[in-house]
């Protein structure tokens, strides 16, 4: 957290990707502001996790760019795309749960520079929890404190940019607040964050941008007050 | 007592060879998902080298382990890992298997031609003398391997436990995307694991070495390590510790076993449950493992299946083949080839044929993979000569009875288990079979087990031509069968529990009942082609039916396409023509075969140039589609439910 | 094997045993607890639908309920006979059928011989003679039209586009011919017009004496043709009731939506048990 990383603009341009012969995304166009906190919203099957698939390099679009300040994505590996300072937290799975707390982490960083000591401390320092759990297995932690670890990892890296998959996913709102709040301070040192949120009042309240996924293409974007109407017309229609 | 300490300590240092071989199983396993077969043939080529380097090059004792065990490891596991398994991603779950087994056989094959069994060679123990302790003595051979296995074990659980590498190295397995996702490269992990696996393999193949007191032999070397197997097995092909554990006291067990209770035994049973022992020690850990957890899979299959041939297509096809036959029968009756009939070579390749629809029935369709079907055939032709007094009908029917009640108890206590283990469980019943059974002196007399030709009243099979023509009467009539089922209620059932287990139970259907009859049908089927075999050879030796040829079988009908009828009768046909070629060339053709098809579900007839239409020769009409569409179909899930941690 | 009377729960159904009942269901996951006691009761001849939030817990509890997954606490009685200790292929033959929200097809077979599979699932395995398959093939392109698939029925399964798929899935599982069905987001994947076909199809069936229950995220459908709603939120029932009571209950709408201020703490699941009894009875 040295706020000298300079947080990265994203845009998202003309992005086709499918599973096989199914197509996911007709075409997605999205521009991401330096430093914001930029939350997608969506019904299920939308495509949200697929775009954010593609932004992590798990997915080679069939067509469209995505760029990074000025960086293509293109068929980057996943593995290469961290090194560029991309953290993507996928969907309600985000650790290893056959490894202790204390083994994911000082995995985190593995063929970085940190000693494995700082990177315990740091994430420690955030979620004192994780440091009670340190010798447990990640797979036996409660949901909350599984999400918890795999937000460390965003925490101990020190990204640019930090893609969040649901990470809502299956937990009690107080847990999900204080998973947020952690965002929010990773947010204030000088990151650009994308999360996938389905709980939309969580979601908008932390953002400063917003935009709307339905059936594989963007449906509206805007401010966060602008997105809250259009949400429950898309959720509960 | 002094005897009980010698073999105590004999004991442990059998365990210690195969727990360092054992730990490289779970190391490949845990980082690559792949159990892999060939880890005994690796261990046997490392020994061979070892011999080679330090005995015929005079090659220093250290110099030459550094070569073989970083040099070496380095090269084969690169090699495996890049060329073979990363191809096969997405492919169906019996191919790992498959590609491993073809690593194993073109080691073994290569080996055969490169050292001659002819020439003896007896490697030297690394550290030479011995010192008294206790009033028993002690090799430094012995400390040495004990210590090195110590050092193996603690080495990798450190690694494992305590450095970043590691962790990555365990995580590989659970969660490749992960991986990637957290910065290092999942292709990468899974080279080091094969690197480490070949390495385990090496060190234990040249440690253990000297212990083959008579000279080294390729296939003794290559199953030297399968109690090695069963030890992974204990630990569950994840825990180092207990696997180490596990591998010392079979170690124990069978060095007691061999010196307290087989001497009481009569010396030929003794003597064949010593070198049956360490599969008997890897059928018992497979059938005291808990049975796998239903579940959904959320893939779905998508072989593209072969057409099955129709009731009239199969009846004209199968006529259109006799026909052929009898031409064949007449043209070639006497034509002598390489001192056998030709009809007789003929005869070979329809029985194999119907041993070959026996695995289109087991592994194509049902999706279970059994490497013991040249076994059942041995069990066919004893029955059909010790029990029914050679060539009769009644020992035909007897022999398909047998093997399928023989198949039922093999199958019972792991069908349950997913497809790698119950390949290793008839892996090791193939081979208990073979070493503990066949090469008794009483089941084929030694020598040769005569059978004499088929009589039936007012006929007689005597001539080539006839028993040529029933034999061919049999492989029609299996043909048929086979696709019969597949058009069946029953063969639906078997491709649908193959396809989708879960869904299989959750329309009332047991899956239990299902797998264990198809696989007694296809031992029957075995079974009675062993009897034929039998009939067309006369006389058949112990050496017939072993692992290895069974396994070069399996592979062959895999290459050509493991769904189709035709795929069993090609597969015959190469491994017959090969075998009068080439002997010692059937392992590197299978070996390379199998890798060349790669994922490609339906073999060499499931490719893009096969899909002809042709009615008999094909059960397939479309068959697969080439490369690349044989993927299977993930249904990606945007609304994926709580996830299930380990 | 002794049947055991399930505890009364859920919508009022008289004299009549529910057709499915589950009771005090928990399934822990290591430390997550993916359902913490779960009561719930589907009658006969309604569809029950059960909404809730991904990760809720849906298909773990359907996956209770089929037999896929052993629950830590709790039991599952079908039509009053304790069934928690039973096999999946035990349960189907009592009249449990269902469909899969990750499709679990044959993928080798046509969407024909996939219902036929369904069909002579109690028939004797062995018939080499293809007499059944005339006699049977006047009953599969029944089933399939049904679901409203004609023309395509020869197509290998795994070729056939997911919604087709589905409604394949959900023939087959009818083919068993089911007195209780779970389905697992039958709709997704389906069009307007195919979505509209199946919610027909779904009254229908459970006009026929049918206990349907329905996962789906589709709310039109579920609104549409649901006598009674659970709603499940990470493992918890929060609320139950008809359709016009579901969607104006705001704990629902908090779970959906996200609730700024969470309501006296109770939706920690280490702290969670009070809320559930009161919300879930039946109006």
């Amino acid at each position: 957290m040295t706020g000298t990383t300079s947080a990265p603009s994203v845009t998202i341009s003309g992005i086709r990707a499918s599973y096989g012969r199914i197509e996911v995304l007709h075409g997605v166009d999205l521009a991401i502001p330096s430093g914001s906190v930029f939350a997608l919203l969506g019904p299920n099957g939308a495509g949200k996790s697929t775009l954010l698939k593609v932004m992590s390099g798990r997915l080679v679009p069939t067509a469209g760019v995505v760029d990074v300040d000025g960086f293509v994505v293109g068929k980057t590996p996943a593995e290469k795309l961290v090194k560029r300072g991309i953290c993507a937290i996928p969907e309600g799975r985000g650790i290893f749960p056959n490894l202790t707390v204390r083994e994911n982490l000082r995995l985190w960083t593995y063929g970085g520079k940190a000693s494995m000591a700082e990177v315990e401390e740091k994430a420690y320092t955030t979620f004192p929890r994780l440091k009670e759990r340190r010798k447990q297995l990640a797979g036996l932690m409660s949901g909350g404190e599984q999400q918890m670890l795999a937000i460390s990892r965003a925490l101990v890296t020190d990204p640019k940019l930090l893609l969040l998959d649901e990470l809502s996913m299956g937990l009690a709102p107080l847990v999900v607040a204080e998973l947020y709040e952690s965002v929010k301070e990773l947010a204030r040192n000088g990151m650009t964050v994308l999360m996938v949120e389905q709980f939309v009042t969580t979601a908008l309240a932390l953002a400063d941008h917003a935009a709307i996924m339905v059936h594989g293409r963007v449906a509206n974007q805007g401010t966060p007050q602008e997105m809250a109407d259009a949400a429950l017309t898309a959720y509960l229609a | 007592m002094s005897n009980f300490l010698q073999y105590t300590i004999f004991g442990v240092m059998l365990g210690a060879g195969y727990a360092i071989a054992a730990t490289g199983l779970v190391v490949t396993y845990t980082t690559a998902g792949v159990f892999n077969f060939a880890q005994g043939a690796i261990g046997m080529v490392a020994a061979f080298l070892y011999w080679e380097l330090t005995i015929q090059c005079h090659v220093g004792v250290v110099l030459s382990l550094f070569i073989l065990l970083v040099g070496g490891s380095i090269v084969s596991g690169l090699v495996v890992e890049g060329a073979l398994m990363r191809r096969l991603h997405g492919a169906t779950a019996e191919r790992p298997v498959m590609v491993t087994l073809g690593v194993m056989v073109i080691l073994t094959g290569l080996a055969a031609i490169i050292w001659s069994p002819t020439t003896q060679r007896t490697v030297n123990n690394m550290v030479s003398g011995q010192f008294s302790l206790a009033g028993i003595n002690i090799q430094y051979q012995e400390v040495l391997i004990i210590g090195v296995a110590l050092v193996v074990a603690a080495g990798l659980r450190f690694l494992f436990v305590s450095t970043r590498p590691g962790y990555a190295l365990r995580a590989v397995v659970d969660d490749p995307e992960l991986l990637a996702l957290a910065g290092v490269s999942p292709n990468r992990m899974s080279q080091y694991g094969w690197v480490l696996g070949s390495m385990m393999a090496g060190l234990s193949g040249i440690l253990l070495a000297p212990t083959q007191t008579t000279g080294l032999n390729i296939e003794a070397m290559t199953l030297l390590v399968v109690s090695g197997y069963a030890a992974a097995i204990v630990g569950r092909l994840r825990s180092i510790p207990v696997t180490f554990i596990a591998a010392i006291a079979i170690g124990l067990a069978q060095n007691y076993i061999s010196n307290y209770v087989l001497p009481h035994l009569s010396q030929s049973l003794g003597t064949d449950l010593t070198y049956a022992l360490p599969m008997i020690f890897l059928f018992l850990a497979l059938v005291t493992l808990p049975s796998v957890r239903l579940r959904a899979s959320g893939r779905l299959s998508a072989v593209r299946t072969p057409r099955v041939a129709t009731r009239n297509e199969s009846l004209v096809g199968g006529l259109v083949f006799f026909g052929i036959c009898i031409v064949f029968a007449l043209v070639y009756n006497g034509t002598i080839y390489n001192g056998t009939t030709l009809l007789n070579l003929g005869g070979l390749v329809l029985v194999l044929g119907i041993v070959g629809l026996s695995i289109v029935l087991v592994t194509g369709y049902s999706g279970q993979v059994s490497l013991c079907q040249f076994s059942f055939m041995g069990i066919g032709a004893f029955v059909m000569g010790k029990v029914a007094g050679g060539g009769s009908v009644a020992g035909l029917i007897l022999s398909g009875v047998v093997c399928a009640l023989i198949g039922a108890l093999v199958a019972l206590p792991t069908i349950r288990l997913s497809g790698l283990y119950l390949a290793l469980a008839t892996f090791a019943f193939a081979d208990a079979v073979v070493t503990g059974y066949f090469n008794d002196g009483s089941v084929y007399g030694g020598g040769g087990l005569n059978i004499g030709r088929i009589v039936l009243p007012g006929l007689s099979f005597g001539g080539d031509a006839a028993e040529f023509l029933l034999v061919a009467a049999f492989f029609v009539a299996s043909a048929w069968f086979v696709l019969a089922v597949r058009r069946s209620r029953f063969g639906r059932r078997l491709v649908a529990v193959s396809d989708s287990p879960a869904a299989y139970a959750t329309v009332g259907l047991n899956i239990g009942i299902t797998k264990v009859t198809v696989f007694a049908v296809g031992a029957a089927m075995a079974g009675v082609a062993g009897a034929l075999y039998g009939t067309v050879q006369q006389t058949v030796g112990t050496s017939d039916f072993d692992l290895f040829p069974g396994i070069i079988f399996v592979l062959f009908v895999v290459i050509w396409s493991v769904r189709t009828a035709s795929g069993a009768f090609l597969a015959a046909l190469t491994y017959v023509v090969l075998n009068q070629l080439w002997p010692s060339g059937l392992g590197i053709f299978a070996g390379i075969g199998v890798i060349l098809i790669g994922r490609a579900a339906s073999g060499i007839l499931g490719l893009e140039v096969f899909r002809i239409n042709w009615p008999w020769l094909h059960t397939s009409g479309s068959a697969d589609l080439a490369d690349g569409a044989e993927e299977d179909v993930y249904v990606p899930s945007t609304t994926g439910d709580v996830r299930v941690p380990g | 094997m002794s049947p055991v009377d399930p505890p009364a729960i859920g919508p009022d159904m008289g004299a009549d045993p529910a057709a499915l009942v589950v009771s005090g269901v928990v399934v822990q996951f290591g430390g997550v607890r993916a359902l913490g006691d779960v009561h719930l009761s589907v009658a006969a001849g309604k569809v029950t639908g059960l909404i809730g939030p991904n990760g809720a817990g849906k298909t773990t509890l359907f996956n209770v309920i089929g037999g896929l997954q052993r629950p830590n606490e709790g039991r599952v009685f079908l039509f009053g006979e304790d069934i928690t200790k039973k096999k999946p292929h035990q349960r189907a033959r009592r009249g449990l059928a269902r469909t899969f929200q990750r499709l679990e097809l044959f993928g080798s077979l046509s969407a024909a011989h996939n219902v036929q599979v369904g069909l002579e699932s109690t028939d004797r395995p062995w018939t080499l003679s293809s007499r059944t398959r005339r006699s049977a093939g006047t009953t599969v392109p029944e089933r399939l039209a049904k679901v409203g698939i004609g023309v395509e029925r020869d197509r290998q399964a795994s070729e056939m586009p997911t919604g087709t798929a589905r409604l394949v899935e959900l023939a087959r599982a009818l083919a068993i011919g089911p007195k209780v069905l779970l389905l697992d987001e039958p709709g997704s994947g389906l069009d307007e017009t195919e979505s509209e076909a199946l919610g027909d199809l779904l009254v229908d069936l459970s006009g026929d004496g049918v206990a349907v229950l329905l996962v789906e995220h589709d709310m039109e459908l579920v609104m549409r043709v649901c006598d009674y709603i659970y709603v499940l939120d990470f493992g918890q029932i929060i609320a139950s009731g008809t359709p016009d009571e579901i969607r104006t209950n705001a704990k629902v709408q908090a779970a959906y939506l996200g609730a700024q201020e969470p309501a006296e703490g109770d939706r920690d699941p280490s702290s969670e048990s009070s809320a559930v009894g009161s919300e879930a009875a039946p109006a």
